[in-house]
């Protein structure tokens, strides 16, 4: 008798068990659903990348590294470009003006045209599109440029204008319009076309990742 | 009959005198020596700020007022090197550029609006800096009307 209800004390250890776990691995995966829901997924890792770029004030700038531990919203732009690139210019600002909290945001402009853009140029870009210190305009050599944009899959391609063909220095580019947002461990979490994302959109998923 | 008909051709030829007596002299244009009654206006223009020696590009409003088509045939500023109109364009994998626009006809009672993500003026070249507060001259060169020249703000698009 008493091994009668020692067995089936077992049984029941073992049916509260499997129960619990099974509780468990459900709470687990709502979890994970959850969290994959309302959190943007990885698109690319750059977290261990080190790319030596150069800010507008000519400080030597390891990317991704020194924004480890701050979220960072990136977009690529040329200062030849007159019309896209200030809109973009316009969103990123946008963004930065419905963060209602901007402590460890940093809002980074790569330059796709290293070879005009130098640190001086972006430092007067900066200053007439009335950027404050939270931008980083980025730019450098142009083989480690174009290497970080390989890796980040932007496309920069000059186009010649037929009316100035005889001067070099006088190209457009046609590029990508994109905007990454960046986490804290130098991963690309979201993708947005750049000139046309409604800030708030860029602001929602900020909030997921602080 | 015969006075009916000449009183009508007289009536006539007074109001066409009083019709061009009344209309003022900013309503007419010139078209290579003929009168051209209403007139292209320029409204709603600003330009993007700009470095020396760099690029910016300006936007407005052409509303052609007059009764025929006109073409805007060529642009130019005195504060850059090169002045164009081009067009942005993207294309479905995520990329923007621009082109040269070339002459652009404008019919009768329409406007051509320059916008940004559109067509634009390209200030190339700039041979002084364009800052917010500062301003601009655009110089737009039309096929019938002329010459007609606008002075644009420099502005940050918000």
């Amino acid at each position: 008798m008493n091994r009668v209800k020692s067995t089936l004390k077992i049984h029941a250890n073992k049916s509260t068990m499997k129960s619990t776990f099974t509780t468990f691995c459900s709470a687990l995966l709502l979890t994970a659903l959850l969290a994959s829901c309302s959190n943007p997924n990885v698109i690319k890792d750059i977290g261990d990348s080190s790319y030596q770029l150069l800010n507008s004030d000519s400080t030597a700038v390891d990317f991704p590294g020194d924004y480890s531990g701050q979220i960072s919203v990136i977009s690529f732009i040329y200062t030849h470009c007159p019309d896209v690139c200030p809109v973009i210019t316009a969103n990123m600002k946008n963004i930065q003006s419905q963060l209602d909290d901007t402590t460890n945001v940093r809002f980074i402009e790569i330059s796709f045209d290293p070879e005009r853009d130098t640190p001086s140029v972006m430092a007067d870009y900066k200053k007439l599109y009335q950027l404050n210190d939270q931008f980083s305009m980025l730019t450098g050599n142009p083989t480690e440029v174009d290497s970080l944009l390989s890796h980040l899959n932007i496309v920069a391609q000059k186009v010649q204008v037929d009316s100035v063909r005889q001067d070099s220095t006088q190209y457009m580019m046609k590029h990508s319009n994109t905007i990454y947002l960046m986490d804290q461990q130098g991963r690309i979490r979201a993708e947005y076309p750049a000139n046309l994302v409604p800030p708030e959109h860029v602001v929602e998923d900020l909030q997921t990742l602080r | 009959m015969m006075m009916n008909t000449s009183t009508f051709l007289t009536a006539a030829v007074i109001i066409a005198l009083i019709s061009s007596g009344c209309s003022s002299d900013s309503n007419q244009q010139k078209d290579n020596g003929n009168v051209i009654l209403g007139k292209v206006e320029l409204t709603d223009g600003w330009a993007r700020p700009g470095s020396k020696g760099n690029t910016s590009g300006a936007y407005l409003t052409i509303a052609n007022g007059t009764a025929e088509a006109d073409t805007l045939r060529r642009i130019s500023s005195p504060a850059a090197g090169k002045t164009e109109l081009h067009q942005s364009y993207s294309e479905g994998d995520g990329v923007s550029g621009m082109r040269p626009a070339g002459p652009q006809a404008i019919k009768a009672a329409q406007e051509l609006v320059l916008n940004p993500g559109g067509l634009h003026i390209m200030l190339m070249n700039l041979n002084q800096d364009l800052a917010v507060g500062d301003s601009v001259t655009i110089n737009l060169e039309f096929a019938r009307v002329g010459s007609q020249s606008v002075k644009l703000p420099i502005q940050i698009q918000q």
